[in-house]
């Protein structure tokens, strides 16, 4: 029986990463499904391998939750990603009407900047997932970016402050129902869904791998890779492999 | 090939210093392995796995080269086939990067020489920015560790020999 994420949230004052959190108490507990721990303190939240996601006390909203999709195989992972990512872009527009798109593999982009992003730790038995921490930061009252980072937030562009935990209540039912279309594995709508907030999607972009070209987004699949249709025909690339520019 | 060209052929690779040759041929498929490293044992491991005739009517050489395959099969090492195959593999369930240790500073999952149960964390593979703790479905003691650090595995490659408990 599936608990829903959210089921209970629980705020920790202050937490080096709500990621490493959940895992490190996973280990010593067996966990409820859908528990999800927050924070206003995040000291170093991780973005991928050794990236750190720069937030103040109170700016932005991070927190992570726990699931056990013991239904999905390995290689299905990714629509955890494409689901998750739809859902924060799904609130983020609904919410605060902002035009942001979802930027391969799952990132959250306003306006070419870094609003949000998402961190996915799953343990694997067998071919099977048995755990999954997903981890959501999105920038929410941030005034102030180092010019480098090319991020954003909620407040710098609708100039309002927003209660954390409100947002965290209002966020929950976007999580459960992307959620619960993974769990049907409803993979062609999960796919419509990603696709209609794609950044770049079917449109004449400038990438670069070897080198620069010009190409336009025609496919991401079910495994992750991204298909680039140029003059020389469709390729297909993975994580890192291409760049946007 | 005759048996006797097939003895020739293994003592050939083994002085010649060289640790496998695979030959194709029309028939059939020959892989000889010498174990060079390990410097008490000199012997060689030979697998023969005979290829379908194209032909429905097999020649006398085909005929032939079959007794001669299956007779290598039997005559040298069937000791360490059966040694080897006691081990069971750990695979990769997808395609991504393999990661031994969970950050660059940190010591690796498991050594070859450690104790894994059910559940132990044997390796990290990032696929796609989603990172995967890959789990042993069993206890065992791991004899070989099979891809480097940091390279990209496909689905279903072998990853770990695990000797199991």
């Amino acid at each position: 029986m599936f608990n829903s994420i959210g089921s209970s949230v629980i705020k920790i004052d202050e937490l080096d990463s709500t990621n490493l959190y959940l895992q490190q108490i996973s280990k010593l507990q067996t966990m409820n499904e859908g528990v999800l721990v927050w924070t206003e303190r995040q000291l170093c939240g991780r973005g991928q391998q050794g990236n750190i996601w720069y937030s103040k006390e109170g700016e932005s909203l991070t927190f992570s939750f726990i699931l056990s999709p013991t239904f999905l195989m390995a290689d299905e992972q990714f629509y955890l990603s494409k689901a998750f990512s739809i859902a924060v872009n799904q609130y983020l527009v609904k919410k605060f009407q902002l035009k942001v798109q979802i930027k391969w593999p799952n990132d959250i982009l306003l306006n070419g900047k870094k609003i949000a992003g998402i961190l996915i730790e799953n343990n694997i038995l067998g071919n099977k997932l048995k755990q999954s921490i997903v981890g959501i930061g999105i920038n929410m009252n941030n005034q102030v970016f180092p010019e480098q980072l090319r991020a954003t937030s909620v407040l710098l562009n609708s100039a309002h402050k927003v209660d954390l935990r409100e947002c965290i209540d209002e966020m929950i039912p976007f999580l459960n129902e992307m959620y619960s279309l993974v769990i049907l594995k409803q993979w062609k709508e999960i796919d419509r869904l990603y696709f209609d907030s794609l950044y770049g999607y079917k449109k004449n972009l400038r990438f670069h791998s070897d080198g620069y070209f010009n190409g336009r987004i025609v496919r991401v699949d079910e495994v992750g890779y991204i298909y680039i249709e140029t003059d020389a025909g469709v390729k297909k690339y993975t994580f890192k492999e291409v760049m946007f520019c | 090939m005759k048996i006797n060209e097939i003895q020739d052929l293994i003592k050939f690779v083994s002085k010649s210093g060289v640790s496998e040759v695979e030959l194709e041929m029309k028939d059939f498929k020959i892989t000889i392995k010498t174990s060079q490293n390990e410097k008490q044992r000199t012997e060689q491991t030979v697998f023969v796995q005979q290829a379908i005739p194209a032909t429905t009517n097999p020649s006398a050489i085909t005929a032939q080269s079959t007794a001669a395959a299956s007779q290598a099969v039997s005559t040298p090492t069937t000791a360490e086939v059966a040694n080897n195959s006691k081990y069971i593999t750990i695979k990769s369930p997808m395609i991504g990067t393999f990661y031994r240790k969970p950050a660059p500073d940190k010591a690796p999952f498991v050594e070859v020489g450690s104790d894994v149960k059910k559940g132990t964390v044997v390796c990290v593979i990032e696929a796609m920015k989603l990172f995967n703790e890959i789990e042993s479905e069993f206890s065992g003691k791991i004899v070989k560790v099979l891809v480097d650090d940091n390279s990209p595995v496909e689905y279903d490659q072998p990853l770990f020999l695990v000797d199991p408990a």
